[in-house]
């Protein structure tokens, strides 16, 4: 259902589509708006189609996704080719690659190949240090070589102050949301760039749910976990940055952080994370926004090729993809309060369940964790 | 019934003049009533309106009733019957009286006729005989007959109908010119130059359609007396004030209305115009709620002014005074430029031009004019949050005096003149607006620049069959001080890192100059009287450009002057071209060809943002580009039925290197340019059916644009990331289109004052979803990265049909 429909006023047709995308759960809200406003639907319809270009050719090139932090390793870092932009197959990682990581004092470190292209520190190996600069270098199968920028550990500023408005929304089925902001009181120096991600998570009583559909209805069965499991949900796709170019010294405000749901009026836990970035970091980062967010409107940049600071030392002609990067982190986790707000949330109507006596196990994954979250 | 009233007292005057002239004499001489009746051609229907005049022995008109007929009562002799109506072929006949007493005329519309203003057509023999080439003159009643988008005449709009004119989409700003930037066309109203030629973000044109006399635009063939733009001019000249009597015009249309009135201060010798035209189109958006809508304002309007003073007969003295505003207000920071978090931002931007012209005939051959130009262009972007709250204003100052001589006799036809430019400009200051705003003050360095011109333009007519245009412009220009250019390191391409010092210089200290020969040559050569061969050739420079890296340019885009770093454009041209008519005229075909040459276009680093760029050259690279198209035009210049076909092969192409590593895949590759179109047709109709009311319909199809694909995708950080190298390789789907309109005009004939007509016009009649632009999305919140599907999408700005209505009246 993502061929969606847009009707916008056309000489607004520069806002961004990101900022429609942020609002997806408001997206059917705004459209049924826009459709009362029949007068300018028809008057200026802009609207978006799914389109197929027919991409067919493809090189592969090294892709390289990889981060050292000043908290504690291991590191990781990701080697993959890259593939046919409208292939939707899963990603052709890299294996028997020799990585290196090293700092500029001659330190060194060869990682552990995890497989599925997944590359380690040893546990008690190498830490990152603020102040420091790090670089790797790869030696692929094929026995091309690559090797990174060095790449400097920032300090990271102290987290700001995070708060929250709620916003009404018209969404069926959710009252309204909580919009996440944070101020981060920028230090002195200058060229201070900052991203932030979050992930949230929610315990669970319940680890597994079974729908049967048999002729008289349907049978809905749960099973409760065996034990202490959360749900992970972290941010899909985010990049949130920002830099003090224009307020060195003083406060950033108002950074979007993200939108909170009012489907309850229990605490909502997020854990935020702060990164340093280098001004190199945070233009891939930028780059790879604005890239990914191309909304075809007429005052986009036009694409252009993301680069990484990575280089292949054996082949210079060669494409390399990615970033290595360093980056200093402060966590923050929050529970925010959903029970300031006068009217109670929605209530979906939950059918009747039937418990099995029998616990299901935590399983590990991208959306469930049995290890309890940093400042649960 | 009005307009029989009128017609009834007009008869009535006549008759009791008449019946006055009888009475100076002694004895009355015998009349005779002479009947009639004229008749519409060809559907032969009564005619009522048209003026029958009697010349013989005595001078007596009248007019027609509603049956079409006519009354005279005329005394003995000979006479000639004339039926005239304005619009019509005249008709006459003879008589005698008493021998013949009726007189019947079948009146034919001159379609040619009705579209006013002749004094400024160009004649469709000229267009054989004339020493231009690429060069159309449009007059705003031809204008006014092509189908209007809401209902604005549009003069760019019009102009892209015209060979050799594109644009990257619809509603982008600006035009493109046989392959060349938007910045690269010099708009003029009356000699001040516009530097942003749209309201509403390109929706409607600058110009106000009723104060306009005329448009001519030179794409070719460029005289010597203009210079300063390498691809081609826009003069736009406003309507001369009324010095015999008052008049209103207006117009009330769906987004914006207009009103204008005109007429003698001082009866022959003192004439003001004041047009102005302001949108209303805030309700629009209060009929959208919704949190998309929230906040968005957008209006604009603009005065057009003209004085004429006549203090003799031998000159002219015309103040010319413009201004235009805009302000567009947005949720949000959506345009990302300050990189600063914001509730709403407000754009706005304003034009002000005023321009002193005196023009004085020594002599019948030689005259002068002296022209004194003051224009700004004050862009500003302003964000009220109180955490926020800043104002980024940016400016361009630009005077110029100009001294123009004028010399025709004979065969010859000379201007010579010299100009002088003063630019100042200031690329952005931003500053907090309330005391608790978290943002520090950046003021980039102001611009100062002078350019210098001189000019000599020959018209010679060398023999019957061969007339030649040459001219010379030499232009020069220096950037100045105060000014502090940043120093690099030697052997790393210029970057924000690698500035190792400056130098400052004092205020007025010459900083960089350059200059150069323009020379500029047509000759036409008569090979039948019907058909002629041209040929051109004309080199111009460019010291001032816009730096933009967006698709269409936003208006608070940056114009910059050369300096130390960036050298001026320079543009080349040569075309050849062969033009005939044929049926007396009636139908006019050519075929032009050309080829242009660009040096030192511009071209941008990936991914920089230059809304307040210190450095500006670190971002900039400059290189060459190359253009070379046909142009095939038919033309019906008369007729019930007129129009025109036209169709346009062109390629442009640009070759930019770039020292940065990041841009390296482009080196020593020419690419498309953003607004390469190859194929184009224009079809472009008008059919009169009745005096008052005319059909007109435009077809427009074009290849599309170029686009960058990417070709392979990767991942990182748990985001799909699409990979983009090779530079405009693709294409867009093509794109067609098809308005239609219909004008109501007053009454030719009426004589009441108060006159009103319609025009209602629907634009891309059969809602074609033309594709403005294919672009690519990995990106989808609700679905993990990982399992997201990629998709491309196409985005159409005006998806559908859009009918539109205005009402226009004269008083």
């Amino acid at each position: 259902m993502f061929s969606v429909i847009r009707y916008l006023f056309y000489p607004l047709s520069f806002i961004r589509y990101r900022l429609t995308v942020r609002r997806l759960s408001q997206r059917r809200s705004w459209i049924s708006a826009a459709l009362s406003a029949l007068f300018i639907t028809l008057l200026m319809g802009q609207c978006v189609t799914k389109f197929d270009p027919k991409i067919t050719e493809n090189t592969p090139k090294l892709v390289v996704d990889g981060l050292i932090t000043d908290q504690p390793g291991p590191y990781q870092i990701r080697l993959q080719y890259s593939y046919p932009y409208t292939n939707q197959t899963s990603v052709r990682t890299i294996g028997g690659a020799t990585v290196e990581l090293s700092d500029d004092k001659g330190t060194k470190e060869t990682l552990i190949d995890r497989g599925y292209g997944l590359y380690e520190t040893a546990a008690n190996g190498i830490r990152g240090t603020v102040g420091r600069r790090y670089s790797i270098s790869i030696k692929t199968p094929d026995g091309k070589k690559y090797l990174s920028q060095p790449e400097l550990l920032k300090p990271v500023a102290e987290f700001g102050t995070v708060y929250t408005e709620y916003q009404q929304t018209t969404t069926p089925g959710l009252r309204g949301q909580f919009n996440v902001f944070v101020d981060v009181k920028d230090p002195a120096t200058p060229n201070d760039f900052y991203r932030w991600k979050w992930t949230h998570y929610e315990k669970l009583t319940y680890c597994y749910y079974l729908f049967t559909t048999l002729p008289g209805g349907i049978i809905r069965e749960r099973s409760e976990c065996c034990e202490s499991c959360w749900k992970v949900e972290a941010c899909n796709g985010c990049i949130i940055l920002a830099n003090d170019r224009l307020t060195n010294g003083k406060t950033i405000t108002g950074v979007p952080l993200g939108k909170i749901p009012y489907d309850d009026v229990s605490g909502y836990f997020i854990l935020f994370e702060q990164y340093s970035l280098t001004a190199e970091a945070y233009q891939f980062w930028k780059a790879v926004d604005s890239q990914i967010n191309n909304s075809g409107g007429i005052f986009d940049l036009p694409p252009a090729t993301v680069n990484g600071n990575l280089a292949c030392t054996s082949h210079p002609e060669d494409q390399v993809l990615g970033y290595f990067g360093a980056s200093s982190i402060v966590y923050k986790p929050i529970r925010i309060p959903r029970n300031n707000v006068t009217a109670p949330p929605l209530q979906l109507y939950d059918a009747p369940w039937t418990d099995v006596n029998k616990c299901v196990k935590c399983q590990e994954s991208p959306f469930r964790t049995a290890k309890q979250p940093r400042g649960w | 019934m009005p307009i029989r009233a009128i017609h009834f007292a007009f008869l009535l005057v006549s008759l009791f003049c008449t019946a006055g002239l009888g009475q100076n004499v002694d004895i009355p001489k015998p009349r005779y009533i002479v009947t009639g009746r004229v008749l519409h051609y060809p559907e032969n229907t009564p005619f009522a309106g048209v003026s029958i005049i009697a010349r013989g022995p005595e001078r007596i008109a009248t007019i027609t009733k509603a049956d079409g007929a006519f009354r005279l009562e005329l005394v003995r002799g000979k006479y000639t019957l004339v039926a005239r109506l304005l619009g019509y072929f005249t008709e006459e006949t003879s008589i005698i009286v008493p021998d013949d007493n009726t007189a019947e005329f079948l009146l034919r519309e001159n379609a040619l006729l009705l579209q006013e203003v002749q004094i400024n057509e160009t004649t469709a023999e000229k267009n054989v005989s004339k020493v231009e080439i690429g060069v159309t003159k449009l007059n705003i009643k031809s204008i006014k007959k092509i189908p209007a988008v809401l209902g604005e005449v549009d003069v760019m709009r019009s102009l892209q109908l015209l060979p050799g004119v594109s644009s990257v989409g619809e509603g982008a700003t600006g035009i493109n010119v046989r392959g060349g930037g938007i910045d690269q066309n010099l708009i003029l109203i009356d000699d001040a130059p516009v530097y942003n030629s749209s309201h509403l973000m390109g929706l409607f044109s600058v110009f106000n359609p009723d104060a306009l006399k005329d448009v001519t635009f030179y794409r070719g063939g460029i005289p010597a007396q203009f210079g300063g733009r390498v691809s081609s001019v826009i003069d736009v000249k406003i309507k001369e004030p009324n010095l015999e009597k008052w008049t209103m015009q207006g117009g009330i249309g769906l987004v914006a209305s207009r009103l204008l009135f005109d007429g003698p201060i001082v009866k022959n010798k003192i004439a003001l115009l004041v047009a102005a035209r302001a949108s209303f189109s805030d309700y629009l958006f209060r009929f959208a709620k919704g949190a998309f809508f929230k906040g968005t304002r957008a209006n604009f309007y603009d005065i057009t002014s003209k004085l004429a003073i006549k203090p003799s007969t031998k000159d002219q003295i015309y103040l010319t005074f413009y201004q235009g505003k805009d302000v567009f207000k947005i949720a949000g920071d959506s345009l990302a430029r300050t990189e600063v978090n914001a509730t709403s931002s407000v754009f706005d931007w304003q034009t002000r031009n005023l321009t002193a012209r005196w023009n004085h005939a020594f002599s019948e051959k030689l005259f002068a004019n002296l022209i004194a130009v003051y224009s700004s262009y004050t862009p500003t972007i302003t964000n009220p949050d109180s955490a926020n709250a800043f104002e980024l204003k940016s400016g361009l100052v630009y005077k110029n005096i100009k001294l123009d001589l004028g010399y025709v006799a004979g065969k010859h036809k000379i201007d010579a003149g010299l100009s002088g430019i003063r630019y100042d400009i200031q690329p952005g200051d931003l500053q907090p607006t309330l005391a608790s705003s978290n943002i520090n003050p950046l003021k980039l360095q102001s611009e100062q620049g002078l350019e210098a011109a001189a000019y000599w333009n020959h018209e010679i007519e060398v023999s019957k069959g061969l007339s030649v245009m040459y001219g010379l412009r030499y232009s020069w220009f220096a950037a100045l001080g105060p000014y502090r250019v940043n120093q690099y390191e030697t052997n790393s391409p210029r970057d924000p890192t690698t500035i190792s010092g400056g130098t400052d210089y004092v205020t007025g200290k010459f900083i960089q100059s350059y200059n150069g020969f323009e020379p500029r040559l047509v000759a036409r050569l008569n090979l039948t009287p019907t058909t002629s061969l041209k040929f051109s050739f004309n080199r111009m420079y460019q010291y001032l450009q816009l730096i933009s890296n967006t698709t269409a340019a936003l208006p608070t885009d940056r114009w910059k002057i050369s300096d130390a770093f960036l050298k001026p454009q320079i543009g080349d041209q040569i075309s050849l071209g062969i033009f005939k008519n044929w049926q007396k005229d009636t139908y006019e075909t050519s075929l032009e060809l050309y080829y242009k040459r660009l040096t030192n276009v511009a071209d941008y680093r990936n991914g920089t943002n230059l809304t307040l760029l210190e450095a500006p050259e670190t971002a900039i690279l400059q290189g060459s580009g190359r253009s070379y198209g046909a142009e095939l035009l038919a033309r019906k210049n008369s007729g019930f039925l007129t129009g025109w076909i036209s169709y346009t092969f062109a390629q442009t192409e640009y070759l930019v290197n770039s020292p940065y590593p990041e841009d390296k895949y482009r080196n020593g590759v020419y690419f498309p340019a953003n607004f390469n179109k190859p194929h184009t047709i224009n079809v472009v109709l008008n059919y009169r059916i009745s005096r008052r009311t005319s059909w007109s319909m435009n077809w427009v199809y074009s290849t599309g644009r170029p686009i960058t694909y990417p070709l392979d995708k990767y991942f990182v950080g748990n985001i799909y990331v699409p990979n983009y190298t090779v530079r405009n390789q693709a294409t867009i789907p093509d794109y067609h289109r098809l308005d239609i309109g219909l004008t109501v005009d007053p009454i030719p004939a009426a004589k009441r004052k108060w006159q009103s007509g319609w025009a209602f016009s629907i634009y891309n009649l059969y809602a074609r979803q033309n594709a403005y632009s294919i672009f690519f999305r990995t990106k989808n919140d609700n679905v993990l990265q990982f399992y997201n599907k990629v998709n491309a999408y196409k985005l159409s700005i005006f998806g559908t049909l859009i009918p539109s209505i205005t009402y226009n009246f004269t008083y």
